[in-house]
This record gives structure tokens, C-alpha cells and sequence, in this order.
């Protein structure tokens, strides 16, 4: 898959499940302050990822996603590897 | 309710000297050492005790109860019930037994490899019912506190062996949620108290005896995020190696809303009846 596709796919759930303006989901912008996320939206996220790219994310994996260019560099790893 | 430091008071002598008595005089022994113990914890835990009369204040079918008689009864089945907790992990095991309701919908969950989520309180004995659903053959996933479960895990390991089920610690770095899903994709039961929370978790409300109360949002967020089903699970000491143990039938909802007023609903009725095994020491009625 390549990374527009993820990019694409992702935002649009963002954008669902999180109602945020699509305008705020930037690359550089920070994930957890745009999204205002807490702790049990993770399983969200881990359940989105799962279903739409078929890959499992652990606690460690999200320590390095401070970004959105991160996150979906998470996915696209994850799914490559 | 809250103020809850994640950490079960007693202290790590006075569970050997009960885990010495249990293995080398028996359970019997070990609850006559309690009336030495009782007494004195009654006297110096002014908080917990404060705790359980507020809360008692506000059940309806305590309103003519001796207050105080109850609670020092209350630490007594407390105490009991952790005897229990050790004794069931010992050679005592095939002394106890109990009477179920509800238990075949936990066996059909087990036998269908369904994974769900056992919605429990601070009532009564979770230990028990965890090994008495172990017997059954399923694997149980008990979620509690990094610093009650650190402490406990060692206990057993140092004194009695590997533990009877897995401990989920909850953790800062939200490792618990992952591992949660991750044994809920391994078709495991999970069991999570959900009538207490600590500071700065998230909540969610619902009524008790037609008073708002608040309770922990994670353990029905997650049952319905997941859209896994969940029953309410309680087992109480009926008398000497004798549980009484009760499971709803599982059910589904992807509304965390309607589970908490469910369970709000189940948790009345159990601590209108089982007032004496209420070991929630914290005033579940306080406002947050």
C-alpha cells in the first residue's frame, strides 16, 4: 500500500471518529494535541488500524508517534515489515 | 469516591504471618487470628470507616442497621475472604465449593472460545470466582493497579506459587490497553473492577439509589469499543469454604452509557444485600 493511500484513508477516520476539521490534520501538527486524545482512544486507534490495514500496534509503537507524519510512518512500517 | 492511591493497605508481615498460619494450622486458625487483627485495624482506620458510613448512610435497607456493628463486621469478612484468597491457592483448594447462578453463560463463553469482559466490584471475592473459572478451563485476565498488583504478584510467588490467573497491571504508558486487546484477540476473559477509580481517570456517571455516582468509564468504554460481551460477575462468602457466585447473561452494547447504568443497577442490589462484604473503602457517593 502505498503512502497516499494510508494518508487518505486515515484522515478520513480521523475526521469520523475524532470530529476534527479535516484543515487540522497536518503532517507536522502534533497527533495527541490535534486529535485530544486520551488514554482509551488509543484502543481506537488500534482497532482502526487493525481492521482497515491488518496490522497489530503495541504501546511501544506509539512512543515514537509524536506527529501525523509519524503515525502514518507507523503504518506504513508496520504494514512493510 | 476517589482519592484512590491504586495501593491496598496491609502490610506484607501481617499477609505472611496469615499465609504461615493457613499452609501450617489451617484456615480455621487463621480466622481466629483475626479477632486479635480486626480490632485493631477497626480502631486505626478512621478513613476507611468513615468511608463505608457514608456510603452505608445512603442504602435505603440500612436505614434502621446498627452502623457500626456493621462495619466492624464488614472488616471481619474482610479479613475472612483474604484468608480465603490465600487458603483457595493451597492444599486447602478442594475445601471449597460453591453455589452458582448464571455459571453456565461463563462456561459457554469459554467453551466457545468468546472472549468478554467480566465486569466486577470491590464486593465480595474476585479471587474466588477467578479460580473457580479457571477450573472451567478459562484463561482469566485480572486488571488492577501497578502498585496492588506488583505487590500481591510477589506475595503469592514468594509464599505459594505462581499465581491462579494473569495480572494486567495498569500503567502510566497504556501498555494494560494493548495487552487487554491483545488477550481479547487471544479469547481470553478479562476481569475488571469497575467501582472505583484513582485521581484523574476519566469517569463516567450513573445512579445509585437514585443518586449520581461516578465510576470508572474505561472498563465499559472498552467492552463496548471492542463490541465484546460483558457480564457482571460477583462471588460472595456464603459461610466456612462456601461461595455463593453470580454471572449475568453476557450481552452487548456499544453505548458505555447504558452498561454503567446496568451495572449502577446490579450494584445497588448487591450492596443493599451484601452490605457486609461492601470492601470498597471509598465513599463511592462523594462527588468527584
Amino acid at each position: 500500500m502505498i503512502l497516499n493511500e494510508i494518508i487518505k484513508t486515515t484522515n478520513e477516520v480521523l475526521v469520523e471518529e475524532f470530529e476534527v476539521e479535516e484543515s487540522t490534520i497536518k503532517g507536522k501538527a502534533n497527533f495527541r494535541e490535534t486529535l485530544d486524545l486520551d488514554s482509551l482512544d488509543y484502543v481506537d486507534l488500534v482497532v482502526f488500524v487493525e481492521e482497515n490495514f491488518g496490522v497489530k500496534l503495541t504501546a511501544e509503537d506509539f512512543q515514537t508517534v509524536v506527529t501525523f507524519d509519524d503515525f502514518y510512518a507507523l503504518i506504513s512500517n508496520k504494514i512493510n515489515e | 469516591m476517589s482519592k484512590w492511591s491504586g495501593r491496598t493497605k496491609g502490610f506484607v508481615l501481617g499477609y505472611q504471618i496469615f499465609i504461615l498460619f493457613i499452609q501450617k494450622l489451617g484456615v480455621p486458625a487463621a480466622y481466629l487470628l483475626l479477632y486479635f487483627v480486626v480490632p485493631l485495624y477497626y480502631i486505626f482506620l478512621q478513613r476507611s470507616r468513615k468511608s463505608l458510613y457514608l456510603t452505608f448512610k445512603e442504602v435505603p435497607e440500612l436505614k434502621n442497621s446498627n452502623l457500626q456493628r456493621l462495619i466492624f463486621k464488614n472488616f471481619f469478612n474482610l479479613g475472612k475472604t483474604l484468608v480465603d484468597n490465600f487458603a483457595i491457592l493451597t492444599k486447602n483448594k478442594s475445601k471449597y465449593s460453591y453455589v452458582g447462578k448464571g455459571e453456565e453463560y461463563l462456561i459457554d463463553l469459554i467453551n466457545k472460545s468468546q472472549p468478554a469482559i467480566l465486569i466486577s466490584a470491590h464486593i465480595g471475592s474476585w479471587n474466588i470466582a477467578g479460580e473457580l473459572l479457571k477450573e472451567k478451563g478459562g484463561m482469566i485476565n485480572v486488571v488492577m493497579y501497578d502498585g496492588e498488583a506488583k505487590r500481591i504478584k510477589r506475595l503469592v510467588k514468594k509464599n505459594i506459587g505462581e499465581s491462579n490467573y494473569n495480572i494486567i497491571e495498569i500503567k502510566d504508558d497504556l501498555s494494560h490497553l494493548f495487552k487487554i486487546k491483545n488477550a481479547i484477540d487471544n479469547k481470553e476473559l478479562i476481569c475488571i473492577h469497575a467501582d472505583r477509580y484513582i485521581e484523574g481517570a476519566n469517569t463516567i456517571t450513573a445512579r445509585i439509589f437514585d443518586k449520581k455516582v461516578q465510576l470508572p468509564l474505561g472498563p465499559f468504554a472498552i467492552a463496548s469499543k471492542l463490541n465484546i460481551p460483558y457480564s457482571f460477575v460477583f462471588c460472595f462468602r456464603e459461610s466456612i469454604y462456601r461461595y455463593q457466585f453470580s454471572a449475568t447473561k453476557p450481552e452487548l452494547s456499544n453505548d458505555p452509557q447504558i452498561i454503567a447504568n446496568k451495572f449502577a443497577e446490579i450494584l445497588s442490589e448487591k450492596l443493599s444485600n451484601h452490605p457486609e462484604q461492601w470492601f470498597n473503602y471509598f465513599n463511592i457517593f462523594e462527588k468527584k
